[in-house]
């Protein structure tokens, strides 16, 4: 087999030096058999005639040996493309359009695949990945329908997963954050991630050298230990070990006890591991931990998730105050990480299969209307003898010609738009909710994808290229060759399978239209809902406080103190204040219970500093602002936010409130305007007006500076005007302050705004880009259709005109039926577009997925284009004069 | 020199595997060794022996690599790959059994009475 197949590739590919090779050993031969006879003593001139003649017709056995190497065939076929390459390159209009489109839906089918493949498809680089689950909770609310699931796990999961389930092997991490890493003079920003003893062999890959945690070391307490990533060993050690001087992080020593390979990806990208150190109390409290199993052996992922029936109990007995269930299920890793990607993912590989159906269906519709202008030169070569499976093939070779050019253009596009996916996709994943996933495998153009392609190329090919075939063996020869003037009365438009093609395209035109209009529409929702701000001149410079020196409420305060003085006295600034959470931005989640109730409710908790609400324009609605009166000793206050209110005290006046937070009754003084978070519990949109707490940051237990592992403070500065100096100021005076504040970003609140809707902004510019390729692609499968209309009925036309018929209804006559084809094929895309809308359920806010004017949009839509299209293509019958159609015979 | 009388199809093909398996040749040596060997009764149509070595390099039984013959010229030479060793073993095998059946066939005498 493999042999055969180097001979043909060596046949097509090297023609020249076979056939010279080929006449190099007959002449050798003969010669040789000359050679024989004359020392046989025969006389020369005699011996080269004998020889010739025992040797019979060299052309005749040239000609066998072609056939016996498969010469014939591939000679056959090289015509056959000579012939496709002359035939494209008198008809370049066409070519093109056919290559352009192969090249736009197999190009952009090919990236979008590259993504779905890399996040969904292509295996975890663990050992046998598929042992490997997540576990999630399912929770459902008296008060709401439905589930909605977490991602992570309480303390109090853990111990009992741990403890008392069996089927798997346990490990927990968190997500990474960024640190100040101190190793023989030289400071390093670094991300650390925190896992338990055991996440290594869960996973299922060791340390390179060294080990992983032991029990001992998982414990609160215990000796600070630290792996580190195989690029930061070899950056910090060249690749030293043992290694026996401590690393400082955050200021604290910790041994090195291990080194992770070089090719390792962890669940989330980190250069060092530290013990995560699970317990039920401080962060283990809430649900903050990300829970794997590795399956024990026979058992299965239901048999698994059966196990963890007890564990759900537990937890729904602690949530039932808030009215809540809880349900643990084991989900594939693979599909947990990917949980919130899925969906848009799939959804966009859906739109971009919809743009392939309507340019495969476009190229089929262009290659069998050329061929019937081609009938007479098929039916002339048939009937001069080249046999109707010539003609087939001929016909297959023209498809195959325009696949490989329309593929290779394709793929240099592929190139080109998965590049642009690469860098925007992970952002994706990074803004989605609660979203912890690495993208595991780079997304590339592979092998994998470009098989793909590849199959899809060849699909393409045969869609197209059958379609024409078939049409050419129906070819009546007789009929071919005399109707060739084109004088016959053409049908009003070319055969159904050309009818029925139209129709399938506006169809999915719509359904595409109407999906890519809802998402735009809920984008648009997301960006203009909520109250307004004014964010001119004001920048948000945010430090990271993650370290000994910042290990109390205290000395962050005194730092807040010493910084908002030096930065009020920079030129320009109007106002500073300083906020544990920006708007846009994610907050802290803490529960707390209002008097009188019996269950939790949830809301973001920010601190604050007098001046914040004033630089970021928010607008008292009732009571007071903070101010000098907030000093650590007085009477704790809060002030609320009016979604707050309207949550949780409707009817009630909150300015007499008092709500139990960090051990103390606080009293509410004062109530602001909203802000935009991102949803973090409940059922809000992506960014909402979610219910915020807010503290005065002198008032804060000491204790809580601990929330600056997860959460870095911001300071926001107003100016007067626009200071382009500012940044740069700011970044002296912080290094003037505490110069080993390693990093600060500065950044816009729009820039803000504008990341968090990163995702759907995305998704929406996505499938409406694959709609605009859709329309445009209709659009020329609906001209060339009418236009060859108009070229077959010429000479009717002019005979109508002649007899008194206008331009104008001339011109109906050819373009009304297309007409009631596009409307046709509306009706149908309604329907369908009803149904996929559905998908979208939770992919939109601010509309629903029947919404008319996304349906009526994309219906009206395709009947101006078609109505457009078919007034552009039937503009040339204005133009006709009856005497010079006529004549033209 | 007569045609190759009433050869079954597909022995030419196995000859020609069989000549080469004895050592690397040429086109015109396979024909001298095919006559040498059956002591000159099987004579080789020259024209046919050309398709037939194409036909088995292009099927991957033998392989040919460019050599100088005794007598100073550019050559083909044939060697057998492991595919024709394998087709050449079946090849035997199978035409052994076919005259052996042949011949005890033809040696069969009618039955008395």
């Amino acid at each position: 087999m493999l042999a055969r197949l180097r001979s043909w590739v060596a046949g097509a590919l090297r023609r020249d030096r076979v056939e010279d090779e080929m006449d190099a050993e007959i002449r050798f031969h003969v010669a040789q058999h000359v050679d024989d006879l004359v020392a046989r003593g025969v006389a020369r001139a005699d011996a080269e005639r004998q020889a010739r003649v025992a040797f019979g017709r060299v052309e005749g056995v040239k000609d066998a040996c072609r056939q016996a190497r498969a010469l014939d065939a591939i000679d056959a076929v090289r015509r056959d493309i000579r012939y496709a390459r002359r035939l494209l390159r008198r008809s370049p209009g066409f070519a093109l359009t056919v290559v352009a489109t192969l090249a736009l839906c197999i190009g952009a089918n090919t990236a979008i695949f590259s993504v779905v493949d890399a996040v969904l498809f292509r295996p975890l680089p663990y050992p046998q990945p598929e042992r490997l689950a997540q576990v999630l909770t399912y929770y459902s609310d008296s008060r709401h329908e439905g589930e909605f699931w977490g991602t992570s796990q309480s303390g109090g999961a853990w111990e009992m997963l741990w403890d008392g389930v069996t089927t798997a092997r346990w490990a927990a991490f968190t997500g990474s954050t960024r640190l100040n890493l101190v190793a023989g003079g030289t400071v390093q920003y670094v991300s650390q991630q925190r896992v338990t003893s055991g996440y290594f062999s869960v996973i299922g890959i060791p340390p390179v050298v060294g080990r992983e945690f032991t029990r001992e070391e998982d414990r609160p307490g215990a000796p600070r230990v630290v792996v580190l990533s195989h690029a930061l060993w070899q950056r910090l050690f060249n690749g030293a070990w043992p290694l026996t001087t401590p690393l400082l992080l955050r200021g604290e020593p910790h041994t090195i006890v291990g080194v992770m390979p070089q090719d390792f990806i962890a669940t989330i990208p980190a250069d060092l591991w530290t013990p995560l150190r699970p317990s039920r109390t401080g962060e283990g409290a809430g649900e903050n931990y990300t829970i794997i199993g590795r399956l024990k052996p026979g058992i299965t992922l239901p048999a698994a998730t059966a196990s963890l029936t007890g564990v759900s109990r537990a937890i729904s007995a602690d949530l039932h105050a808030q009215g809540m269930r809880a349900r643990l299920a084991l989900v594939g890793l693979q599909n947990a990480q990917s949980i919130t990607l899925r969906r848009p993912l799939l959804i966009l590989m859906a739109g971009v299969v919809i743009v392939v159906l309507i340019g495969c269906l476009n190229v089929a519709g262009l290659l069998v209307a050329r061929c019937l202008e081609r009938t007479p030169e098929l039916a002339t070569r048939i009937a001069l003898g080249c046999g109707r499976s010539g003609v087939v093939r001929q016909m297959f070779v023209e498809s195959l010609v325009l696949a490989v050019l329309g593929g290779t253009a394709a793929l240099l596009f592929a190139r080109l738009a998965i590049g642009w996916l690469a860098r925007i996709v992970p952002v994706m994943a990074d803004e989605y909710i609660q979203t912890t996933a690495a993208i595991w495998q780079p997304i590339r153009l592979d092998g994998r994808v470009l098989l793909v392609t590849a199959l899809v190329a060849m699909v393409t090919t045969v869609l197209f290229g059958i379609a024409p075939a078939l049409q050419a063996l129906r070819v009546d020869i007789r009929s071919g060759l005399t109707a060739g003037g084109g004088r016959a009365l053409a049908p009003a438009t070319a055969g159904w399978p050309r009818r029925l093609l139209v129709v399938a395209q506006i169809a999915l035109g719509v359904v595409l239209l109407a999906d890519a209009a809802l998402l735009v529409r809920s984008v648009a929702h997301l960006t203009a809902a909520g109250p307004r701000m004014d964010t001119t001149n004001v920048v948000a410079a945010t430090l990271p406080l993650q370290d000994v020196r910042y290990s109390t409420m205290t000395k962050v305060n005194g730092l807040i103190e010493r910084t908002l003085t030096a930065i009020k006295a920079l030129p320009g600034v109007e106002s500073a204040g300083v906020t544990l959470c920006l708007p846009y931005e994610r907050g802290l989640n803490i529960p707390f219970r209002r008097r009188g109730s019996v269950r939790n409710d949830m809301t973001v908790l920010s601190y604050v500093t007098p001046d914040l609400f004033r630089a970021l324009r928010m607008p008292l609605r009732r009571g007071r602002q903070f101010d000098q009166r907030e000093t650590a000793g007085a009477a704790p206050v809060m002030i609320v936010n009016e979604a707050f209110v309207n949550t949780y005290f409707r009817d009630l006046d909150p300015l007499v409130e008092r709500i139990n937070l960090f051990g103390k009754p606080r009293l509410i003084v004062g109530v602001v305007g909203n802000v935009r978070h991102k949803d973090s519990f409940g059922t809000y949109e992506p960014i909402d007006s979610l219910p915020v707490v807010y503290l005065p940051a002198s008032q804060l237990p000491d204790g809580l500076a601990m929330v600056h592992v997860w959460f870095s403070p911001s300071w926001v500065v107003r100016t007067s005007s626009p200071q382009p100096g500012l940044v740069k100021s700011l970044e002296r005076m912080i290094a003037s302050i505490d110069p080993q504040i390693p990093f600060a970003s500065f950044r816009r609140i729009d820039d803000l705004k504008s990341t968090a809707l990163a995702p759907e902004r995305f998704e929406a510019i996505l499938l409406g880009s694959f709609s605009a390729l859709a329309l445009l692609l209709v659009a020329l499968g609906l001209y060339g259709l009418i236009a060859k209309s108009v070229a077959a009925r010429t000479h009717e036309l002019g005979i109508r005109m002649a007899l008194g018929s206008t331009a104008i209804r001339a011109m109906r006559t050819v373009a009304l039926p297309i007409v009631a084809l596009a409307g046709l094929g509306i009706a149908c895309g309604a329907g369908m577009a009803g149904l996929s809308t559905r998908l979208l359920r939770n992919q939109i806010w601010g509309v629903t997925t029947d919404d008319p004017l996304s349906l009526g949009g994309a219906a009206v839509g395709l009947l101006l284009l078609a109505v457009a299209v078919s007034i552009a293509a039937t503009w040339r019958i204005a133009r006709l004069t009856p005497a010079d159609t006529l004549r033209h015979e | 020199m007569g045609k190759l009388p009433g050869l079954l199809p597909g022995t030419l093909e196995m000859l020609i595997l069989k000549a080469v398996s004895l050592g690397p040749l040429h086109g015109y040596g396979a024909l001298l060794r095919i006559s040498q060997i059956s002591n000159e009764v099987l004579q080789v149509e020259q024209g046919s022996l050309y398709p037939a070595l194409y036909r088995l390099e292009h099927e991957g039984y033998i392989q040919s690599t460019w050599g100088t013959s005794e007598n100073n010229r550019r050559a083909k030479y044939y060697t057998l790959t492991r595919a024709g060793a394998r087709r050449l073993r079946q090849d035997s095998e199978q035409w052994k059994r076919v005259a052996g059946a042949v011949a005890s066939v033809m040696g069969a005498v009618p039955e008395e009475g």
